[in-house]
């Protein structure tokens, strides 16, 4: 069955005895099937084919059909190279390199799940103006493009890719965030709207609405127009802990009487000034006041980013071994 | 039942009665079958890979000019032989009551 032509293939198959005829064949399904088998069983599925298309060929030979064109059926009745490699990677599915090549997905699909997550969680936030909610939608879009971007350049070292997605998340929290927030006058971050509604109390108070109130928590509403806006007080969020008007301990209801003297009080001037704070006064502030929930998605997207490189240093392993064996044989 | 399992039904068929290598086998199908039912022919080897490595079938070089490799079905393939048989009844039996119809 193997002619004259018959030789051995140069390259990391050379053990398989193939004809000339099949050769180019031959050596494209071995380009094909190559990290998908090991070099053991790419060996054998060469020489098994070959035996196969050159039986074909002596069979349509033998139905006088000339030589030239009996290849070319020999070619079509064994299938497509690629076709032949994709069967064969199919049936591999279920090994180790396979489990966390799919891991590996599932992870990366976890970091955009992460980020949708996260820039959902600012909406609340956010999603008063058409403006800013366009601007979510971009930053969405950004954070997917990311986390595709993560997926493409998986052979980059993970810290830099830990240390890029970090960076993009404070970033761009930043961005979206600083606008909203002012430095807290006793430490900390403080949403624009609170520092307003609170200067609005504040302002009531010092109008006589929250006279009377005394060391006991207001509950009537005071609203005061500043800068063009209305604001409105949230009067569960702090008390006044003196009867100085104008002055206000901060927040915590539940808090005692000392625990508020000692946290110090807020004045309708200290506000003020925080409403006035620089660009760089707030960003700092907002990264500050998020800085919690900003460090469980970090350590999140972390994790993620580890196992996943963990997942694909496997299949790239498994991929080299492959290979070496190639070169080795 | 998925395309590659079909593939691998029809090999262990063949193998029930006697030991072939995968031209043989193409052959035996083509004959059983009256038609083209395997093509292409090279889906035979994932398939016999993937039966091997599994342990229902086991194999060996034949030396001859060229040489083959003989593939033998194990216990292991001739109780999935016989599993798969029995579930690929119940399911073409299914579908023809739905088709109904006489065959053309």
């Amino acid at each position: 069955m193997v002619g004259e032509s018959e030789r051995s293939l140069k390259g990391s198959w050379r053990r398989a005895i193939v004809t000339q005829r099949f050769e180019p064949f031959l050596s494209q399904l071995g380009k094909e099937i190559e990290g998908v088998v090991t070099q053991e069983e790419r060996e054998r599925i060469i020489e098994e084919s070959s035996a196969h298309l050159e039986a074909l060929y002596a069979r349509f030979v033998a139905d006088n059909i000339d030589g030239e064109t009996a290849v070319q059926l020999a070619i079509m009745e064994f299938g497509p190279p690629r076709e032949l490699a994709a069967d064969f990677q199919e049936q591999s599915r279920g090994g180790l390199a396979d489990i966390a090549g799919r891991a590996y997905l599932a992870c990366q699909l976890g970091v955009v799940g992460t980020c949708l997550v996260l820039v959902a969680s600012w909406f609340p936030l956010t999603g008063g103006g058409s403006v800013v909610k366009y601007l979510c939608s971009i930053l969405t879009m950004s954070f997917v493009l990311l986390s595709i971007g993560f997926l493409l350049f998986a052979e980059r070292p993970p810290v830099k890719r830990v240390l890029a997605g970090w960076a993009a998340l404070w970033i761009l929290s930043g961005l979206i965030l600083t606008p909203r927030y002012v430095p807290h006058p006793l430490g900390g971050g403080l949403e624009v709207s609170q520092a307003n509604a609170t200067l609005a109390t504040l302002k009531g108070l010092g109008k006589g609405i929250g006279e009377g109130a005394g060391k006991a928590s207001g509950r009537a509403v005071a609203r005061y127009t500043l800068d063009g806006r209305r604001w409105e007080s949230n009067q569960s969020e702090f008390c006044t802990t003196t009867s100085e008007p104008g002055t206000l301990a901060w927040r915590d209801l539940r808090a005692s009487e000392d625990e508020l003297r000692a946290r110090g009080t807020v004045t309708d001037e200290m506000l003020q000034g925080a409403l006035r704070a620089n660009w760089v006064q707030r960003f700092t502030a907002a990264l500050w006041s998020w800085a919690p929930v900003m460090s469980q998605f970090m350590f999140g997207l972390t994790a993620l980013q580890a196992f996943a490189w963990l997942c694909g240093a496997l299949v790239r392993w498994d991929r080299r071994r492959m290979k070496r064996a190639a070169v080795q044989n | 039942m998925r395309e590659g399992d079909t593939v691998q039904l029809l090999i262990l068929a063949v193998l029930e009665e006697s030991n072939a290598h995968g031209y043989q086998i193409a052959r035996e199908i083509e004959r059983r079958s009256g038609s083209d039912a395997l093509a292409p022919e090279g889906r035979l080897y994932p398939a016999l890979h993937a039966l091997e490595k599994q342990g229902f079938l086991t194999s060996d070089w034949v030396e001859g000019e060229p040489r083959r490799r003989v593939y033998a079905i194990s216990e292991k393939g001739r109780g999935r032989l016989a599993a798969n048989r029995k579930a690929w009844w119940e399911k073409a039996s299914a579908v023809s009551r739905v088709l109904g119809g006489e065959q053309s």
